[in-house]
C-alpha cells in the first residue's frame, strides 16, 4: 500500500506562508480592491462637467445674491462692500470675487495666478431711491482639474481607509471562526502525538470544523481502544513469558531429575555384583523413569505442533464402547494401585460408532484420568459418556473425589505451562501442558472441554467432541445392546507366532542382529542385506512376504529403493525403519510406496503389532510366544536379562565396539570432521538399543563436538568412550556361540 | 529589510504622492524602480547586506523550475514602473485610477505577504 503524504512545496507561488486568515482576506481584499477601482472610476467620471455646471449655478446665485444685496444698501453701506463680498465669496465657495459699478470696484478673497477666473457678469440693480445702476461681477475660482484631481483623492483614500477596516475585520473574523478553532487542533494533535490520548476536541460546531473535530475524536477513541488491546496483548505475552520461564524452570527439573535416575541405575547395571533382582528392578525403574521423559517430550512435541498448526487430525470410525474399554484397561492399574474405584457408566443411547480421531480422543481421556487418579488419595472416579444425538456429540464427564480446584487455579489450568499451584508441580511433578493440549484437541475435534470443581470435594471434567452425523449411526439403548469389544492387550498377554518370508535391508550390523532377534521372537527369520540397491535385487529374485527397509544406508536409500520396487510392480508390503520421527518424514516414507513405518528407537509392542499386520499366523496354534509378564515391552533392552540369545548379541555388539570407537578415533586424528560426526551418529544409535546409555551420551556430544570441529572435546570424550567400552568389555562375557547369533 | 516591508513602504509612499497629487515625485519614484530593475540592485537587498551581510534576509528564493535566468522581484519592479509611467504620462487622465490600484496592490501584497503579480511572474518562468 503507497504511503499518503503531504509533499509540502518549496515554491511559494503555490505554497502560501501566511496563514488562513490572512489569504482569505487577501482574496477578498484583490477582489475589493479591482471592485472599488472600477467603482471609483465610474463614480468619479464626468466630475469636471459637473464641477463647471455647479460654477454656473453658484455664480448665478451669487449674483442674485449680489443684486439683491445692493438693492437695500447700494448707497447706504457701500463702505461696507468688501466684507459683504468676502462672506459671499465665502458662502458660494469661491476663492476671490471682484466686482466694478461704474468706475468704483470692490474686491473679496484670494487673487493668484492659480486662480482661474470666470468670464465676467453683468449684474444690474436698483438701488434704495430707486436709481437704476449696472455694473459687472467676475467670480476666482481653482482651476477644474486641481479640484477633480483632489476629489479623486479624497475619494481613493476613502477607498483605502474602508478597504484597510474591512480588511481587519475580515482577518479578525476570519481568523476567530477558521483559523482560531484549526489551532486549537493542531495544539490537540500535537499534544495527542506526544501521547495525551486522553485529550478530545469539542464538537461544538455543525460545519466541516465539527466533522473533522468529531471524526478526529473517533479516530482517537479507536486508538485508545487499539491501544488497550495492545497493553492487553503485552501483558499477555509477559505472563506468557513468565510462565514459559517457569515452564523451562519445571521442564528442566522434570526432564534431569529422570534424567539422573536413568544413568544413575544405567551405571549400577555395571556393576557385576548386583543380584538378578536388584537388576531387574533397576532396569524396571529405568523404563519407568524412560516412560516419563516420554511422556514429557511428547506433550512438547504435541504442544509444538498444535501451535505451529501442523497437527492433522484422522476422522475415522471409532467404536465408544472399545475406547472406554482400552481406557478401563489403562487406568485400572493405576487406580488398583491407589486403591481408588475406576467406573464407567454409559447414559444410553450410545451409538455403536462416532467418526473422531481416536488417537486424540484417547490422548485426551487419558489425560484426564491420569489427572483425576493422581488428585484423588482415595474415594472414585467415574468416566459418564453420554451422547446428544440431536447436536451430534459425545460427552466424557470425568469426576474424580480428590483435592479439587479454587476457582482461581480453575482458570489457570488450561493455559499453556500452568498448573494449578506451583507447589503441585512439586508435590505431584507435570509439565502444566495435558490439559492445555486437550482443551486445544478438543476444540480441533468440534468439541469443548471445561471444568467445574470444588476444594477437597473433587473436580469434574467434562469433555464434549463431534461424533459426525448419527443420523444412520445404531444406538445401544441397554447394556444388554453392548457391541462385544476387543480386550486391549494385556501386557502379560501371549502373542502368537508368526510366519512368512522376511527381507530386511539395514547397513548397520547391530541393528540387523536387534531386528532379527525380535523377527525370531516371533518365529520369522529374515534375509539381511546391507543397502538399497541388494534390497532391491533381492526383492526381484526372491520372493518375500514383507521387506523391512531402512531409509538411509549406503550406495542407495530406503527411499529410492522403495520407490524402484514399487515402479518396478513389486507388491508386498515394505516397512521403513527409520530415525527421524516427525510426520513429514513418515509422509515421504508413505509417499515413496511404504506401507508403515517404523521408528528407532524400536517400540517392541508396535514392531510387533506391525509384524501381525502384514504376517499371517503361524499354522501351529499353541507355538506362542510370552512376553514377560507384569510390565510392557518397550525396547529390547527389557527383554533381554532373561534371554540369553539377546546375551549373545550384546556380545557380537561388545565384540563390535572396539571396531566402532577406531572409526571415531581415526578420522579423528584426520581431522575429517564429517566422518567422526557419521560414526558417532552411528554408534549413539545403536549403544542405547543394547542398553549402554552412557555410551549414547558420550557419542552423542561427540557429535555435537565434531560439528563445532572440537578436536580437544571429541579427544577428551572419545578418552572417556574407551574407558566406558573397556568397563563394559571387562563386565560382559562374551557369547560362547556369539558366531552363530551373527550369521 | 524583506521584499515584503519594502511593497509596503512602495504601496504607501505611491499612495501619498498620489493623494498630494506630486508628480515629479512621482517621476522620482519610478525612476528608482528603474534603477532597482536595471541594475538588480535593489533596496532589500541592499539594506539586508548593509545590516547582515548577507542578502537572504531579503526574502525567500524561488527554487523551483525557472524558464528566464531573471529574478521575478526585478521584472516585478519593471511592471510597477511602466503601469504607473504609461498611466500617468502616456494615457493620462483616463487611467487615472490605474496607479491608485497599483498602489493598493502592492500595500496589499505586503501586508498579506501574497503578491499575485509576483506568483504570475514566478508562474511564467522569472526566478
Amino acid at each position: 500500500m503507497s504511503e499518503q503524504r503531504f509533499v509540502v512545496d518549496n515554491d511559494w507561488t503555490r505554497n502560501w506562508e501566511a496563514s488562513i486568515a490572512v489569504k482569505i482576506t487577501a482574496v477578498v481584499i484583490w477582489a475589493l480592491v479591482f471592485s472599488s477601482i472600477i467603482i471609483s472610476a465610474v463614480v468619479l467620471y464626468g466630475t469636471d462637467k459637473r464641477l463647471l455646471v455647479e460654477d454656473t449655478q453658484r455664480e448665478e446665485a451669487a449674483s442674485t445674491h449680489l443684486q439683491d444685496w445692493f438693492k437695500s444698501n447700494y448707497l447706504s453701506k457701500s463702505d461696507t462692500m468688501e466684507t459683504q463680498l468676502a462672506a459671499l465669496a465665502e458662502e458660494y465657495g469661491f476663492s476671490g470675487l471682484k466686482v466694478k459699478v461704474y468706475d468704483s470696484e470692490w474686491r473679496a478673497g484670494i487673487f493668484d495666478d492659480s486662480l482661474e477666473a470666470r468670464p465676467e457678469r453683468r449684474i444690474h440693480f436698483e438701488d434704495e431711491q430707486g436709481g437704476m445702476h449696472s455694473g459687472s461681477l467676475v467670480l476666482f475660482l481653482r482651476p477644474v482639474a486641481q479640484r477633480v484631481a483632489e476629489k479623486r483623492s479624497n475619494f481613493m483614500l476613502g477607498v483605502l481607509v474602508a478597504l484597510l477596516a474591512f480588511g481587519a475585520f475580515l482577518i479578525w473574523i476570519t481568523n476567530r471562526i477558521v483559523a482560531a478553532p484549526i489551532k486549537k487542533a493542531v495544539e490537540t494533535m500535537r499534544r495527542v502525538t506526544n501521547g495525551d490520548l486522553d485529550l478530545r476536541l469539542d464538537v461544538d460546531r455543525r460545519d466541516e470544523y465539527g466533522h473533522l473535530a468529531e471524526f478526529f475524536n473517533s479516530m482517537l477513541n479507536s486508538i485508545n481502544d487499539k491501544q488497550h488491546e495492545l497493553e492487553l496483548a503485552l501483558q499477555t505475552a509477559e505472563r506468557a513469558d513468565k510462565a514459559k520461564s517457569t515452564f523451562l524452570a519445571n521442564m528442566s527439573h522434570e526432564l534431569r531429575t529422570p534424567l539422573t535416575a536413568v544413568l544413575g541405575f544405567a551405571e549400577t547395571l555395571l556393576d557385576p555384583k548386583l543380584s538378578k533382582e536388584e537388576h531387574d528392578g533397576n532396569v524396571r525403574t529405568i523404563m519407568r523413569t524412560g516412560g516419563h521423559l516420554l511422556n514429557v517430550i511428547n506433550d512438547i512435541l504435541d504442544l509444538g505442533k498444535i501451535e505451529a498448526d501442523r497437527l492433522i487430525l484422522e476422522r475415522v470410525p471409532l467404536s465408544p464402547f472399545q475406547l472406554m474399554s482400552e481406557l478401563r484397561t489403562s487406568m485400572e492399574l493405576q487406580a488398583r494401585a491407589k486403591n481408588i474405584n475406576f467406573e464407567i457408566n454409559y447414559e444410553y443411547p450410545i451409538p455403536v460408532s462416532i467418526i473422531t480421531d481416536p488417537l486424540r480422543l484417547k490422548q485426551i481421556l487419558l489425560n484426564l484420568c491420569g489427572n483425576a487418579l493422581k488428585f484423588t488419595p482415595n474415594g472414585t472416579v467415574t468416566v459418564n459418556v453420554r451422547a446428544d444425538i440431536d447436536q451430534d456429540t459425545i460427552s466424557f464427564e470425568v469426576i474424580d473425589t480428590g483435592i479439587g480446584m479454587t476457582d482461581e487455579q480453575m482458570n489457570r489450568i488450561f493455559s499453556d505451562f500452568t498448573q494449578a499451584d506451583s507447589s503441585i508441580t512439586k508435590k505431584f511433578g507435570g509439565t502444566g501442558l495435558g490439559l492445555s493440549i486437550s482443551r486445544r484437541l478438543a476444540e480441533m475435534l468440534n468439541g469443548s472441554l471445561s471444568v467445574t470443581s470444588r476444594v477437597n470435594v473433587g473436580s469434574r471434567f467434562k469433555l464434549t467432541v463431534g461424533t459426525g452425523s448419527l443420523a444412520h449411526v445404531t444406538l445401544v439403548r441397554r447394556a444388554d445392546q453392548q457391541p462385544e469389544v476387543i480386550r486391549a492387550r494385556d501386557p502379560a498377554q501371549v502373542r502368537p507366532m508368526l510366519s512368512g518370508r522376511v527381507l530386511l535391508a539395514e547397513d548397520s550390523i547391530d541393528n540387523q542382529n536387534l531386528i532379527k532377534f525380535l523377527l525370531r521372537q516371533v518365529g520369522v527369520t529374515a534375509t539381511c542385506v546391507d543397502n538399497g540397491e541388494l534390497a532391491v535385487a533381492a526383492a526381484k529374485k526372491e520372493q518375500f512376504d514383507l521387506v523391512l527397509m531402512d531409509m538411509q544406508m549406503p550406495i542407495m536409500d530406503g527411499l529410492q529403493a522403495t520407490r524402484i520396487l514399487r515402479t518396478d510392480g513389486f507388491s508386498a508390503p515394505i516397512i521403513a525403519i527409520t530415525a527421524n520421527a516427525f510426520r513429514e518424514d513418515r509422509d515421504r516414507c508413505i509417499a515413496s510406496g511404504c506401507n508403515d513405518v517404523v521408528t528407532k528407537p524400536i517400540d517392541v509392542q508396535y514392531f510387533q503389532d506391525i509384524l501381525s499386520k502384514y504376517l499371517t499366523p503361524a499354522p501351529a496354534a499353541e507355538n506362542t510366544v510370552k512376553t514377560i509378564p507384569g510390565r510392557p515391552m518397550k525396547t529390547a533392552a527389557d527383554i533381554n536379562n532373561a534371554d540369553p540369545e539377546f546375551q549373545e548379541l550384546i556380545g557380537i555388539f561388545l565384540e563390535n565396539l572396539p571396531n566402532r570407537v577406531a572409526a571415531i578415533e581415526t578420522p579423528l586424528q584426520a581431522e575429517d570432521w564429517k566422518a567422526v560426526k557419521a560414526a558417532a551418529h552411528t554408534l549413539k544409535g545403536i549403544g542405547g538399543s543394547y542398553g549402554f546409555s552412557n555410551v549414547t551420551a558420550v557419542c552423542a556430544d561427540i557429535e555435537r563436538a565434531a560439528l563445532n570441529t572440537d578436536s580437544a572435546t571429541c579427544k577428551t570424550l572419545l578418552a572417556q568412550l574407551r574407558d566406558i567400552m573397556e568397563s563394559a568389555l571387562s563386565t560382559h562375557a562374551v557369547s560362547p556361540n556369539r558366531d552363530a547369533m551373527s550369521s | 529589510m524583506t521584499e515584503r516591508t519594502f511593497r509596503i513602504l512602495l504601496g504607501s509612499v505611491l499612495i501619498a504622492l498620489l493623494y498630494f497629487g506630486r508628480s515629479e515625485w512621482i517621476a522620482a519614484y519610478i525612476i528608482v524602480i528603474l534603477f532597482e530593475f536595471a541594475t538588480n540592485w535593489r533596496i532589500p537587498v541592499l539594506v539586508s547586506r548593509f545590516r547582515f551581510g548577507d542578502e537572504k534576509y531579503a526574502g525567500p528564493t524561488f527554487a523551483g523550475n525557472t524558464r528566464f535566468n531573471f529574478e521575478a522581484e526585478r521584472a516585478l519592479r519593471f511592471v510597477v514602473a511602466v503601469f504607473i509611467g504609461v498611466s500617468i504620462w502616456v494615457v493620462g487622465d483616463p487611467l487615472w485610477f490605474f496607479p491608485w490600484f497599483v498602489a493598493f496592490m502592492l500595500l496589499g501584497a505586503g501586508l498579506t505577504n501574497i503578491c499575485p503579480m509576483g506568483m504570475a511572474l514566478r508562474r511564467i518562468g522569472f526566478k
